[in-house]
């Protein structure tokens, strides 16, 4: 017995001579400073190309920028602004400029139409090429594929999928307060290719993407009966989803963009109903007296999560499509609304209404983790990017005066990074789409 | 009745005498024998921080000699003190030396001479004291070497690191994550080799967006060279340093 004691304390105390030898040091704490970017102007020899591969270069550098995650470093910080596409570059040069990362490429015409980008994507500190990528598009696409550009180089840093090559969908609203002209409008994430999509004579509202096609789901008033009508953008016609004998509203598409799921009206009672949008059949989803509405889809498309208020006040629920076993996940002061599922899967947004303020929240599926994103007079109608990392939602701030008008603001996740959205005139009810096929 | 309190009573007169005297025989004793190893914990104590004090507080003596050294260097001015007040002494007899100036000066020379030799007597026992103390510095200095790093010192590293880690925060599961990257550094203190102690190939995309970062941040400029304790060599010269995200939101 003794001689194992001392064997074990023998092995012990040769193991703990052999840790002792290295140290370990736990590092739980980092700067959120944004990382410096060195991004160069893609070269051509042609004046033509050359300037078209600056403003390339100039929607990369805005879209990383407007992430808040990364930070341009000015031009005439640079040593030298040419590097040879096909030589590694001269990395002390760029450490000087405390650049972490680099981006350099070149365009290359391929006909009268169409044009070729190259890039390379550095890490400077590794001195480690992290993407080497050709492309080829139209002309008059060049916009476009900045933003895919762009994704890949954000998907490559973050390990988080890009969100620049999609569009939002919102209501632009103008006119007098009492006759309030509401339209339903689309433009790119940053704000480009602005456009209108109905004229303004019938209130439109809600209006949702379809994370898989091009297809637009919203409310109007057309024929002052509120119905929820699916817009196709590629061809641009419109129609009715179903005619149901009571208003129906909050549409939201599967992740397959096969399904809808929407409130419906009927006799004084709100509940959720699903529609399968190939075989136009609606199926009742929830049974109750109360108000059952803002249904969404978790990204799976088995789950749905819904505010109701069965408990007395607004709370938001999830529910098993399987199952329909529903369960509710917030429990904090205050009304919650509009959930909305990540579709990254691991968060709901949420907006909450408490002591006269409106709180863009988030929480973890099971209601835990709960934490305030932004607060305002009066925020609403949260959406997330697609790689569940940004939310947009519009807001009205109140001022010694009087109240603000409704515009759209985009912020990151962790709540640091809080940007608005230019639009022609007041905007409310964004709707993101996923990224374009 | 009377039997059954009778039996009672012998029973619970053999319970107490078990308790009592059965530990004996029964081997209660030896279980409290068990508990008896308080082996001082001492072995724990040692490799506590609290221990590694009371080990520089034995060594003191040492430390202070090392540490006092400015305190003696204001001893040294002393000598000038002497010289000074001689000046003065010499300055005010000056009238006087004029008129007895051999008797004087004989006795200039005898105070000077003995003046200078009670100096070059201090600074030489200050020399050898200082020969003495550096010899038993430096044979001490191989205890230092296998001296822990403190929790002051492990901290200073720590921080050092901070500013060069950009976090890569909001991405998927970020309170799941940690990196541990190995640093192997020079007697200077360079990093001279960083390697991540496991590899990231199938780990996921948030994982290896977080050991990119990390290695991002061991390769920063302002981490080329860290700030350590340099008799303590051989304790820091190979470093883990585990990035954890567990508090990080």
């Amino acid at each position: 017995m003794d001689f194992k004691k001392t064997l074990i304390i023998l092995i012990f105390y040769v193991f703990s001579f052999d840790c002792k030898s290295e140290v370990r040091i736990d590092i739980t704490e980092g700067n959120v400073d944004p990382i410096p970017i060195a991004i160069l102007d893609f070269q051509n020899n042609s004046l033509e190309m050359n300037s078209l591969g600056k403003k390339i270069s100039g929607v990369i550098r805005n879209n990383l920028e407007r992430t808040g995650l990364f930070s341009n470093l000015r031009k005439e910080t640079f040593i030298t602004e040419k590097v040879n596409f096909n030589r590694k570059p001269d990395f002390s040069d760029w450490r000087v400029t405390t650049a972490q990362v680099l981006i350099h490429g070149r365009i290359i015409e391929l006909d009268n139409k169409k044009i070729s980008l190259e890039f390379r994507l550095w890490d400077v500190f590794q001195e480690k090429q992290m993407v080497a990528q050709q492309l080829q598009t139209n002309k008059n696409n060049w916009r476009r594929i900045s933003h895919v550009i762009s994704d890949i180089i954000y998907s490559r840093i973050t390990g988080e999928s890009g969100y620049f090559d999609t569009r939002i969908v919102y209501i632009s609203e103008s006119g007098l307060k009492t006759k309030r002209k509401k339209r339903l409008a689309i433009m790119d994430q940053d704000g480009a290719n602005h456009k209108f999509l109905t004229d303004g004579s019938y209130l439109a509202l809600t209006p949702r993407f379809s994370p898989a096609s091009q297809l637009v789901a919203y409310l109007s008033y057309f024929g002052r009966v509120p119905r929820i009508f699916l817009l196709d953008l590629e061809t641009g016609k419109q129609k009715v989803l179903g005619d149901f004998p009571g208003m129906t509203f909050s549409p939201r598409f599967s992740p397959n963009g096969e399904r809808l799921v929407m409130s419906l009206a009927r006799e004084g009672n709100t509940d959720l109903y699903e529609m399968n949008l190939k075989s136009m059949k609606l199926s009742r989803l929830t049974k109750f007296k109360g108000i059952d509405t803002a249904p969404s889809y978790s990204p799976d498309g088995k789950d749905i999560v819904f505010e109701s208020d069965r408990s007395g006040r607004q709370q938001i629920y999830t529910m098993n499509l399987k199952s329909k076993k529903i369960k509710r996940i917030s429990f904090g002061k205050g009304k919650y609304a509009t959930p909305v599922w990540s579709p990254r899967g691991d968060l709901i947004a949420f907006t909450k209404f408490l002591n006269g303020e409106f709180y863009i929240g988030v929480m973890y599926k099971d209601g835990k983790g709960e934490r305030v994103v932004y607060k305002a007079y009066l925020v609403e109608g949260p959406t997330w990017a697609p790689n569940g990392r940004v939310l947009a939602f519009y807001s009205q701030n109140k001022t010694k005066k009087n109240i603000t008008n409704p515009k759209i603001k985009v912020i990151d996740l962790t709540g640091r990074n809080l940007r608005e959205l230019i639009t022609p005139s007041d905007a409310s009810d964004p709707a993101w789409s996923g990224l374009l096929p | 009745m009377i039997g059954s309190l009778f039996l009672s009573i012998i029973f619970h007169s053999f319970i107490i005498l078990v308790f009592l005297f059965g530990s004996d025989f029964l081997g209660f004793k030896k279980k409290i024998k068990l508990t008896d190893i308080p082996i001082e914990v001492v072995e724990i104590a040692k490799k506590s921080e609290a221990v590694s004090k009371k080990i520089e507080k034995k060594k003191e003596p040492i430390k202070k000699k090392t540490e006092y050294k400015p305190p003696k260097i204001i001893e040294k001015p002393k000598p000038p003190e002497f010289a000074k007040i001689e000046n003065k002494k010499t300055s005010e007899k000056q009238p006087q030396k004029v008129k007895k100036e051999d008797l004087k000066k004989e006795k200039k020379v005898d105070r000077l001479s003995s003046i200078l030799n009670t100096i070059e007597k201090i600074k030489k026992n200050q020399d050898k004291e200082d020969i003495v103390k550096e010899k038993t510095v430096e044979s001490k200095i191989p205890d230092f070497t296998g001296e822990k790093l403190t929790i002051s010192e492990i901290d200073i590293i720590r921080r050092q690191f901070i500013p060069c880690w950009t976090v890569p925060a909001g991405i998927k599961d970020v309170s799941k994550i940690s990196v541990s990257v190995k640093l192997k550094l020079d007697p200077d203190g360079n990093v001279i080799g960083s390697k991540l102690s496991r590899d990231y190939g199938s780990k996921s995309r948030s994982y290896k967006s977080v050991a990119e970062s990390v290695l991002r941040a061991v390769k920063h400029p302002a981490c080329k060279k860290i700030q350590v304790p340099k008799k303590k060599y051989e304790m820091w010269k190979n470093i883990t340093l585990n990035f954890d995200l567990s508090d990080i939101d």
